[in-house]
């Protein structure tokens, strides 16, 4: 779900939920346009607007669509349509009067902004909105960032490790409370009832919290499928786009995964003591339900369809993967298969010794959820790099990215169908 | 990287599924039968099993026969509860004894422990004599076929009385235990536990032979997820563990699950109980005169086979359901107040190809009110090597089965619980909680719950035979 929020200049702006809280530039103005907060995760709306507050959601208070854009800014209509809707930077240059001029954007300032991806290909494209999304400072220290390399994955989230810290934090102690609540839960105890609905809800609690991750994991496999891999989204949703993120994941898992996974489980009940060869067999199990999960992942983000999880078409994506995705899917599958021991460590030893294990399990937490933005990543760049191969694309490494920096320059798009559409709502001819 | 690797596109799928066949396999294999028992040898099993041992017997082949020290003269001496093949009562408990720190060793002392040690099958090389410390563990057995060969708990340490005979039960409990009107406590020393073990029963022995390794792991494994991944070592949850031993198997049989496989159970009842020696286990060195060497074996390997597959062919005992549909209803209720009480987190019901044993064959740990070392075979050197985890505890013990319950009186390891209400009791460690919910629990209830028990019957097939008096 999207926040509306207007500029001082008149600009309805549209920024995604995770982005709540935060500061950036109207691309009309450059004036600084501070997000608000959703109350009750969403449920109640954006925030009312604090006194001297610039950003104002879009409600009864929206000031007269008669504000004109700044009259520098690079997006100054020129369609000459009058009484064009305000907002709307590719409205006619027949304006209103209501001209203020935009104030000069800080120099430290490091925000840009980058249209949505309706705007690649046109479907959706709404003239009056604008996605925003945030470039790490650190991003301009790369030479060429047009060729990234794979350790530079490892930057973007790092600036998201409190988040992961505090995530993490609530994740073990909602894990070790419910273990609690399972262990004192007596089969014949006449507040059994008690006991489940505790359960239940500390169940809920890690649940919700996993959606919220899950919705930025979803947000980074997205933008860099579409080779957005220079941008950062942030962490954070509505409690509604939590449980969507949620039955997300838990619907590509069902799709096939779990039947693996299940195997696993059941291998590892059976098999006796453990040789290598049993070894192998449960690694090659969580890495094909790993696998299978990723794909299913990946195909869900981009088609919006959960059909796209079956077995026929993950097989199909998977023989389009180079050996590269092969090398990730390993990775992943190590990354969850160790954290899970890990994690079966430490929740049996906060039967022992509490002090020691909890640490361990809020650090399990924790790199768990920053190695798995890390490799959803790689593997949506990689997926990208794949899909530009097979359409016979030359890109080395370059994205189709609109990107408007502080200083008012525009850099276009370097894809054509980009161009055409931005060109298309300047009102001039595409070449 | 080219995905057009040819050789890659067949090596790496027959990589990938090299292990599943190879497990496939080895299951396949595993799902035979191993072992069937012949009638013929049943028969003449069946004669061994009644044979009263005398010493030199004719049947003992090239050794001494019974002796020189024994706790019964026949296998059906002590196990006849119920038919033969049963348990057994009070009077035929064996004593047995853990001395730990024992300042005296001698050569096959010192042998056992290096191999204890090194946890390998070929005995270290004997040493001589010192003063290191040690620890020891045995059988005190009952009787002896000459007086030179009597053991007494004198032997064990001089604070007992010279010519003591093992103590009786009462002697041996704690003292919360103790009827106060019994002798005192005989006053064993510090680093000395001395304990009895009572006969059990051995109808369906058959089918625990036959329960896979990977049956009695997958137990430890469920219990360990069911209590959120908790170790076997506390008393809080009821999470028993597989008791490896140093071959790679897991053990089964005995009240420490210190034998594998029934044959090797039966060789060492064989050989510690009766004094007869067979390829498997020779005979126990009486403690007062440890330079007697038998001239031979007793047994050979056909007659321990015959006596296993006499013992595999005993019957299986059954759950009888009584007639009236009252006594049938309040049996009905006490098996459900058994699940939900937590009787069953232990005593499970089927395990593998034994339905209806109600023991998960895992040890637990009971509490120190239940503590009870010693094991068979400290002398001579055939002590059992343990992995993985070590040696039993004194405080753990196999979950025993429940099976014929209602025909092997008295209870736990030493017999201690005259019936079944004192048993339940009695449970401590990880089953305290669950016999503080049966204390809980109203007089019907607990009538339900042991009229269930009490429909555990031994298998009427079995043999009602008159037993030999010493």
């Amino acid at each position: 779900m999207a926040i509306d929020v207007v500029c001082e200049c008149g600009k309805r702006l549209k920024a995604p939920d995770w982005m709540a809280g935060r500061s950036t530039q109207c691309p009309a103005c450059w004036n600084s346009v501070s997000i608000p907060r959703p109350r009750l995760f969403g449920l109640l709306g954006p925030a009312k607007q604090k006194r001297g507050e610039s950003p104002r959601p879009a409600d009864a208070n929206t000031p007269p669509p008669d504000a004109a854009p700044a009259a520098n800014s690079s997006f100054r209509p020129s369609n000459g349509q009058p009484g064009a809707p305000v907002g709307d930077p590719f409205a006619g240059e027949g304006r209103s009067t209501a001209f203020i001029k935009p104030k000069q954007p800080p120099k430290n300032r490091k925000t840009t902004f980058v249209p949505t991806r309706a705007l690649c290909n046109g479907d959706d494209y709404q003239p009056n909105s604008v996605m925003l999304r945030t470039q790490p400072r650190w991003v301009k220290l790369i030479s060429d960032r047009s060729k990234q390399q794979w350790y530079h994955s490892l930057a973007f989230p790092f600036e998201k490790l409190p988040i992961f810290l505090r995530l993490g934090l609530l994740q073990s102690v909602l894990t070790t409370a419910a273990l609690i609540l399972w262990l004192s839960m007596e089969r014949d105890s006449p507040h059994k009832a008690q006991f489940v609905g505790c359960l239940f809800v500390c169940l809920c609690g890690v649940l919700f919290v996993l959606g919220h991750t899950f919705h930025y994991f979803n947000a980074i496999l997205e933008m860099a499928c579409h080779g957005k891999i220079q941008y950062e989204p942030g962490i954070g949703c509505t409690a509604v786009g939590a449980l969507v993120s949620c039955g997300h994941w838990l619907s590509c898992l069902l799709a096939g995964p779990v039947l693996l996974f299940a195997a696993a489980v059941g291998f590892w009940l059976y098999c006796g003591d453990l040789t290598i060869i049993d070894w192998s067999i449960l690694v090659e199990l969580c890495l094909a339900a790993v696998g299978w999960w990723l794909i299913a992942l990946l195909l869900t983000n981009l088609d919006d369809s959960v059909r796209v999880a079956s077995p026929v078409h993950v097989v199909a994506t998977a023989l389009t993967m180079p050996w590269e995705f092969a090398g990730l899917t390993v990775l992943a599958s190590a990354v969850f298969l160790g954290h899970l021991l890990v994690a079966g460590y430490a929740i049996g030893q906060l039967h022992v010794t509490p002090l020691t294990a909890f640490p361990l399990l809020w650090v399990c937490w924790s790199s768990g959820f920053y190695l798995t933005a890390f490799t959803f990543r790689r593997i949506g760049l990689t997926y990208y790099r794949a899909q530009q191969r097979l359409v016979g694309r030359k890109h080395t490494g370059a994205m189709p990215v609109v990107a408007l920096r502080h200083q008012g320059d525009i850099q276009e798009e370097r894809s054509r169908e980009s161009v055409t559409l931005v060109q298309q709502h300047l009102g001039r001819p595409s070449k | 990287m080219k995905r057009s690797f040819g050789s890659l596109r067949v090596i790496i799928p027959v990589l990938l599924v090299l292990p599943f066949a190879y497990r496939g396999a080895s299951w396949l294999v595993r799902a035979t039968p191993q072992t069937h028992y012949d009638v013929e040898m049943a028969t003449a099993g069946r004669d061994l099993f009644v044979h009263e041992w005398t010493p030199n017997d004719p049947l003992a082949g090239g050794g001494d026969g019974l002796g020189p020290v024994f706790n019964a003269k026949s296998c059906s001496q002590c196990h006849k509860q119920g038919g033969l093949g049963g348990g057994g009562p009070l009077e035929n408990n064996v004593t047995t004894f853990t001395q730990i720190d024992n300042p005296v060793e001698d050569a096959r002392d010192a042998a056992n422990r290096a191999l204890r040690n090194t946890r390998n099958q070929q005995a270290a090389p004997a040493q001589t004599s010192g003063t290191a410390k040690g620890s020891r563990q045995g059988v005190v057995h009952k009787f002896a076929t000459d007086e030179q060969f009597a053991e007494t708990l004198f032997l064990l340490a001089p604070t007992f009385p010279k010519s003591s005979p093992p103590p009786p039960l009462s002697d041996l409990l704690p003292k919360v235990q103790r009827d106060c009107t019994t002798a005192p406590n005989i006053g064993i020393v510090t680093g000395m536990d001395v304990s009895q073990r009572n006969t059990p029963a051995l109808f369906g022995a058959d089918l625990i032979d036959a329960i896979p390794d990977e049956t009695i792991i997958a137990n430890e494994r469920a219990e360990r997820l069911k209590w959120a991944l908790a170790d076997s070592d506390t008393d809080d949850y009821p999470v028993g563990r597989a008791l490896r031993l140093v071959d790679g198997h897991v053990g089964r049989f005995g009240w420490k699950a210190q034998t594998t496989t029934l044959g090797g159970f039966v060789r060492a009842a064989c050989a510690n109980e009766l004094g007869l020696g067979n390829p498997s286990q020779p005979q126990p060195v009486s403690m007062a005169k440890r330079d007697y060497k038998a001239p031979g074996l007793d047994l050979t390997n056909e007659q321990c086979d015959q006596l296993t597959a006499y013992v595999g062919t005993l019957g299986h005992p059954v759950e009888e359901v009584p007639d009236s549909p009252a006594l049938a209803h309040q049996a009905a209720e006490g098996k459900k107040r058994f699940d939900l009480i937590g009787c069953s987190d232990c005593h499970k019901q089927d395990v593998g190809p034994a339905k209806g044993i109600y023991s998960d064959l895992l040890l637990h740990r009971m509490g120190q009110t239940l503590v009870g070392g010693g094991t068979y075979g400290d002398l001579p050197p055939n002590l059992p090597d343990f992995a993985e985890g070590g040696a039993p505890q004194s405080s753990e013990w196999r979950t025993p089965p429940l099976w014929g319950v209602a025909d092997s009186a008295p209870y736990l390891h030493d017999g201690r619980a005259a019936d079944l209400n004192q048993a339940i009791e009695l449970h401590a460690g990880q089953a305290k909680s669950v016999a503080d919910k049966y204390k809980q629990l109203k007089w019907e209830q607990k009538e339900e719950l042991l009229a269930f028990l009490r429909t555990l019957r031994a298998p009427k097939s079995a043999e009602r035979d008159s037993q030999p008096q010493l």
